[in-house]
């Protein structure tokens, strides 16, 4: 049987002084992301999880609006890869989430983003990247924590790391 | 009778038609980036194009209902559902495990169809052949585990066991080594899916029978696990600290 | 006078996120029934369904829906001239239910297939209540999924001149209200506790409104008002909700109005038309007719039933479709945003 017993990943902090500064994370994120990847979301109402997603896909040249799919719950881009864009908000309660097909979108031929992942904790994937996105005293100022989990994430963090100023 | 059997389950687009018990067509289509919800009616108004049958003429929808792809499975369970509604005739869900143990029902010994489910875990049930006759039968109930637990149940066989796996190549990669009891058989084919002429074979039979589906309620078939299972099985995932 | 030509019933059906819904519609202006899921009579009896609330759950609720409404209407499938369905923008596994369904009754029928886009379907709302509005007309639809202004300059021929960037107006109402507690939906709940308030007490953000860009973007706002929420927690000071409400309401309702008017000039139009969920609220109903008034424009809305998700809407489109001559072969499929 594997062993369950969670490893603790190292936690990566950037500060974002602005949305614009969020959204340039999300966009330097974006362009290294392959098919298959699977970055969990979260963070509080007004957070910038959504304006994170909207750098994302601008770093993988999708020319349509990454507006939020609150409503929909899940909304697909065709870029390079498909990219599945699901907001949890509405859910209320995990289980629904095996309504909607989840299984082909996490493990199939795209990218993942998931805004409120937290929702559906025990059906997320063994590998991911999460992203908390903090809100502080200051109206703009926002505090992205990185944990990848999984050997591809730790190298894309390694990645992103080497473009962007990262610390631990 | 009459049946159109609908198999939308794999990637493979499948129609059917049987008369009587016989196959009159099998109609497969896999087409790379479109999808069956595309191309199912206009391969439907083909189909029965060449086969001369009026759709009038049909008796009875057969369609599968899964375990497989779920838009698959809307696709071909709403379009079962439209056709029956406004043909005034009856409708009757198939198992897909059901289906594709029959399509193998000249091999000798038990049979074990698996579908993949979640990640990791698979649909399977295990059948034989009634004796005196070529029925098949289902020896315990639909189930979906783990390729593990699978193989524990496996080993309690002693008679031959085929392994019916339609593109699980990581099973046969996995598994058809030195160390595999000489009883188990791996048939995983890539080029045949589970086909909807037995969908409209096993189909004909219930509503022959009068099994007939209640055709409001008819829904993919779907073994959810309990929450406490999901939390169980991914412990790894208790990182968020509430 | 309608010819005899141009009768047609119409069977409309309407999958495209949580609710299913089934609508027959005569000359695309009389509603024989319109249909939602969730509100069939429990005790109705079709082979021991009993229709829970529960959404997304179009497999299940798509043939009550249906023979629903046709009993309803008094009206057989034979006497069916066309199925409308909406196949897009929606979630796709919801779409699909609907689309499959539809097509497969088009076939058997024999009758034409016309895909309706959901948005479009409240633009054409209004021609349910609103005598035949004329083209070319400019559309505001904001509701929980959608925030856009189209440009219609001929019926059955639209064009999207701008949408939203972030959260959809309606999102935000919910949002805003989920955070406050006040419940849900969000929308009725604040327009009714912002009758007490003042709709000045604050000034938030009306974002992008000093362009003339037609994209809109509510997220700031929903930000600013968060944040205006946390300090007055943060210093302990008592949260005037009315007040909160009230300026939060006209900060959406003063960005809407401002985007639609500046549509309407850019393009020279003389008539706008409201639909979706959040053209419900009175106050934006009265704000909008004033600055209409102010601006020699024609205001329309649809009555309140008809600005939610509903297939008479899509039934009215798929007339006016049908009507020009314009059908969708089978190959039609869904698209999602």
């Amino acid at each position: 049987m594997e062993n369950k017993r969670t490893k603790i990943s190292r936690k990566h902090i950037c500060i974002a002084n602005n949305p614009g500064e969020t959204k340039y994370l999300g966009e330097k994120l974006g362009k290294l992301l392959k098919k298959g990847d699977f970055i969990a979301l979260n963070g509080d109402l007004g957070a910038g999880k959504t304006t994170f997603i909207q750098g994302i896909t601008d770093g993988l040249k999708i020319r349509e609006f990454a507006s939020s799919p609150s409503f929909s719950i899940i909304k697909e881009y065709s870029g390079r890869v498909p990219i599945y864009h699901f907001d949890l908000y509405r859910l209320d309660c995990p289980e629904e989430i095996e309504n909607l097909g989840y299984e082909e979108y996490f493990y199939g031929d795209g990218i993942t983003l998931i805004e409120w992942a937290k929702k559906i904790k025990y059906y997320l994937p063994k590998n991911m990247l999460l992203v908390e996105i903090r809100m502080g005293a200051e109206y703009l100022i926002r505090k992205l924590i990185f944990q990848p989990i999984g050997e591809r994430y730790e190298k894309l963090m390694e990645e992103l790391k080497n473009i962007e100023n990262i610390g631990n | 009778m009459k049946i159109l059997g609908i198999d939308t389950t794999t990637d493979v687009l499948n129609l059917a038609i049987t008369i009587n018990g016989v196959m009159s067509f099998d109609f497969m289509m896999k087409r790379e980036g479109i999808t069956h919800s595309a191309i199912m009616i206009p391969t439907l108004k083909n189909m029965l194009r060449l086969t001369e049958v009026k759709l009038n003429e049909l008796e009875g929808i057969a369609v599968s209902i899964g375990p497989g792809s779920f838009t698959g499975l809307r696709i071909g369970l709403a379009t079962a559902k439209g056709l029956a509604f406004s043909l005034s005739i009856p409708i009757a869900g198939v198992n897909a495990l059901d289906s594709y143990a029959l399509q193998w029902k000249e091999l000798p010994g038990i049979l074990c169809p698996i579908i993949r489910a979640r990640k990791g875990e698979y649909y399977f049930t295990f059948y034989k052949k009634r004796k005196n006759n070529d029925d098949l039968i289902r020896i315990e109930d639909y189930q979906c585990i783990d390729w593990f637990g699978i193989k524990e149940k496996l080993f309690k066989f002693n008679e031959s066991i085929f392994i019916l796996g339609y593109g699980l190549t990581e099973i046969k990669e996995n598994n058809e080594t030195e160390q595999t009891p000489k009883n188990i058989h791996f048939i995983i084919r890539e080029q045949e899916p589970p086909g909807a002429i037995n969908v409209a074979l096993i189909g004909e039979k219930k509503i022959l029978k009068k099994e007939i589906d209640n055709i409001f309620d008819l829904s993919p078939f779907y073994i959810r696990k309990s929450a406490a299972e999901v939390k169980r099985d991914n412990q790894q995932n208790n990182i968020f600290n509430e | 006078m309608k010819t005899k030509m141009e009768e047609k019933i119409i069977l409309a059906i309407e999958t495209s996120c949580d609710e299913t819904s089934v609508a027959i519609v005569k000359n695309g202006e009389k509603i024989l029934s319109n249909i939602i899921a969730s509100q069939i009579e429990i005790h109705k009896e079709y082979g021991g369904i009993v229709p829970e609330i529960a959404s997304r759950q179009h497999m299940k609720y798509i043939l009550v829906t249906c023979k629903e409404a046709l009993e309803k209407a008094g009206v057989s499938l034979q006497e069916i001239d066309g199925i409308a369905v909406v196949n897009g923008p929606g979630l796709k596994g919801s779409l699909l239910v609907g689309l499959s369904f539809a097509k497969a009754i088009a076939f058997a029928l024999n009758k034409p297939l016309i895909g309706v886009n959901h948005i479009e379907g409240h633009i054409y709302a209004n021609f349910l209540d609103n005598k035949k509005i004329e083209t070319p007309f400019i559309s505001l639809i904001v509701s929980g999924g959608h925030t856009s202004l189209i440009l219609v300059e001929e019926i059955g021929q639209h064009k999207i001149l701008g949408s939203t960037r972030d959260d959809a107006a309606g999102e935000v109402f919910d949002k805003i209200a989920k955070y406050l507690d006040l419940g849900y939906p969000g929308g009725p709940i604040i327009e009714k506790i912002a009758l007490n308030g003042e709709k000045n007490a604050i000034i938030f953000p009306r974002p992008l409104t000093k362009t003339s860009n037609l994209d809109f973007s509510f997220s700031g706002l929903k930000t600013a008002v968060i944040y205006f929420v946390r300090e007055k927690i943060k210093i302990k000071e008592h949260l005037q909700i009315e007040n909160i409400c009230a300026s939060f309401q006209q900060a959406v309702i003063d960005t809407l109005i401002h985007k639609t008017l500046s549509a309407a000039n850019q393009y020279n139009i003389k008539n706008i038309v409201i639909g979706g969920g959040v053209a419900a609220n009175e106050s934006l109903r009265k704000a909008m007719l004033e600055a209409g008034k102010l601006n020699n424009i024609m205001v329309y809305f649809p009555s309140k039933v008809l600005c939610t998700d509903n297939a008479a809407m899509v039934g009215v489109v798929g007339y006016y479709k049908l009507t020009k001559g314009f059908s969708d072969s089978f190959y039609l499929d869904v698209f999602t945003g």
